[in-house]
């Protein structure tokens, strides 16, 4: 079961949202468009829309399986992109985009995940109400302005971050962009975690509500995206007719 | 914790230039590797961090008003020193400022070949000011006008990251001891901190830069201008202390004046850069 929650920082349009998720059967893609790039919500949804395509099985070769979907990506992108006439429009362009990017692949058969990530989209995992993996920053302290970011341009991209796991049935996962995920390790160190509270929101109103207070609380005022994913059991393979 | 306001459409802030136009500006920089006027350097560094700015405020083919722009030029007068359509205006909403410019040039960016690589590439440079040096150093007149100018901002803006000044000198100031009036512009402060005054010195010789020094350091014997300078400047605001340690290689604290004495143009766009680089929203 999955939920998806999503807002655009307050005082903006919701057409200014720049974060995009894609959420498929066991595969949950959140990216975060940096803010003073070129047309980076495009880029944002471009590349969770690449990263979730099946096959959606990284483990052959996680790495080379990404950055194959990306060079696709890019591509898309540089053809989709509005075409800049002022001439800052033209300089951001040529610079090209940039986005955080997390990926979580579920595989029922063996109960195992690959998780995928650059920069500061971060993945939880929560078994019996205890957060067991804050994955790839655990540290509130540790969000900063210049997180690794994948980009359309250039040759050299940052170092992908690469984890495989394993789940158990119940077990549930969160995948949030970084300004609330900040919020939320922030939280659980005051001893006041609000996994629960993301996980169990029932509709648009209580997120909205939800983002309000955690604002006035002290949360970056950021566009906020939320992927809540409940793993079943693996249906039991039935025996005779 | 000061220094931390969100810097948005609702919630802008404003950085004033107050940029030296009297007659020495007009004294050739005699800095390794650039055969320059002061003037023309100051101009061109100036036009291009509003260039810069712009950019970073540029969403699509809009740019997002984040910040006010004043800019006062003082030379024999203290006056606003945008050109073109924008004359006689002393601050200006970036997006005006992008649209407004004097001329474009044409010069050379290098961007991304998509390879690892950089190609120099034609692209627009715009101007909005142009280089000026004639007559005296009316600093206080120059002062006051951004004083009056920052008042009204304050007030208008009580919650906003505070506007920072940054003033560009070669020489004394000729129209009385603008202590005073540096210690006002310090002392006016939104909720998030007090307006925050950069005092560069630039010299045409190659001497041997005082960077950011202590407010109880020693300063060369025989300009009694320079304590002024240093003394009324800001103490350096925690966002600035990493980034102006890295460029000047010491370790910095809010101990240190933002303050640079005998700056070559090289110190003066570090300065620029650091104290303009905020996070957007």
């Amino acid at each position: 079961m999955m939920r998806r929650f999503a807002t655009q920082k307050a005082g903006n349009d919701p057409t200014e949202y720049e974060d995009a998720a894609v959420v498929g059967v066991d595969i949950v893609a959140v990216a975060d468009g940096a803010t003073e790039a070129y047309s980076s919500g495009l880029w944002a949804q471009v590349l969770v829309e690449h990263l979730t395509q099946l096959p959606i099985d990284y483990r052959p070769d996680p790495p080379a399986i990404f950055w194959r979907r990306i060079a696709a990506a890019r591509a898309v992108w540089e053809a989709q992109r509005p075409d800049p006439q002022r001439w800052h429009a033209k300089i951001k362009a040529a610079e090209g985009s940039a986005a955080a990017v997390a990926l979580l692949v579920i595989t029922r058969a063996d109960q195992q995940f690959q998780a995928l990530a650059i920069g500061d989209v971060i993945i939880v995992q929560i078994r019996g109400g205890h957060r067991i993996l804050a994955w790839p920053l655990d540290d509130p302290d540790a969000f900063g302005y210049t997180p690794p970011l994948v980009r359309t341009h250039g040759a050299q991209q940052p170092l992908i971050q690469d984890l495989q796991g394993t789940w158990q049935d119940g077990d549930r996962f969160l995948v949030m962009s970084d300004a609330l995920a900040a919020w939320a390790l922030t939280c659980e160190r005051a001893g006041q975690p609000i996994y629960e509270t993301l996980l169990t929101l029932e509709d648009e109103l209580s997120f909205a509500a939800f983002v309000t207070a955690a604002r006035g609380a002290g949360m970056k005022n950021d566009d906020v995206t939320v992927v809540g994913y409940l793993t079943e059991a693996r249906v039991p393979a039935r025996e005779g007719g | 914790m000061a220094y931390q306001a969100e810097i948005s459409r609702q919630n802008p802030t404003a950085f004033v230039f107050l940029v030296d136009q009297s007659g020495s500006m007009a004294d050739e920089f005699k800095q390794e590797g650039l055969n320059k006027r002061k003037c023309d350097a100051v101009a061109d560094a100036l036009n291009r961090l509003i260039g810069e700015i712009a950019i970073r405020c540029a969403k699509q083919e809009a740019v997002r008003d984040y910040f006010t722009l004043a800019l006062i030029g003082y030379g024999g007068t203290a006056h606003p020193a945008w050109g073109g359509d924008l004359s006689g205006q002393l601050a200006v909403p970036i997006s005006a400022v992008d649209a407004h410019p004097i001329r474009y040039d044409q010069r050379t960016r290098m961007m991304d070949d998509g390879a690892g690589g950089l190609v120099p590439q034609t692209v627009d440079f715009p101007v909005w000011l142009e280089p000026a040096a004639a007559s005296g150093t009316p600093m206080c007149a120059a002062l006051q006008l951004a004083l009056d100018f920052l008042t009204e901002w304050v007030s208008a803006h009580p919650q906003s990251y505070p506007p920072v000044v940054f003033n560009v000198t070669d020489g004394e100031s000729t129209d009385g001891d603008p202590a005073a009036l540096m210690q006002a512009v310090r002392q006016l402060a939104t909720s998030d901190g007090n307006v925050i005054l950069a005092n560069v010195h630039l010299s045409s010789l190659s001497q041997e830069a005082i960077r950011y020094p202590l407010f109880s350091d020693p300063l060369p014997q025989g300009d009694q201008f320079a304590p002024i300078l240093r003394d009324n400047a800001s103490a350096l605001i925690p966002p600035w202390v990493a980034p102006l340690g890295e460029v000047t290689g010491r370790a910095l604290s809010s101990s240190n004046a933002t303050f640079v004495y005998n700056a070559s143009i090289v110190e003066l766009i570090q300065l620029l850069n650091v104290g303009t680089r905020v996070d957007l929203r």
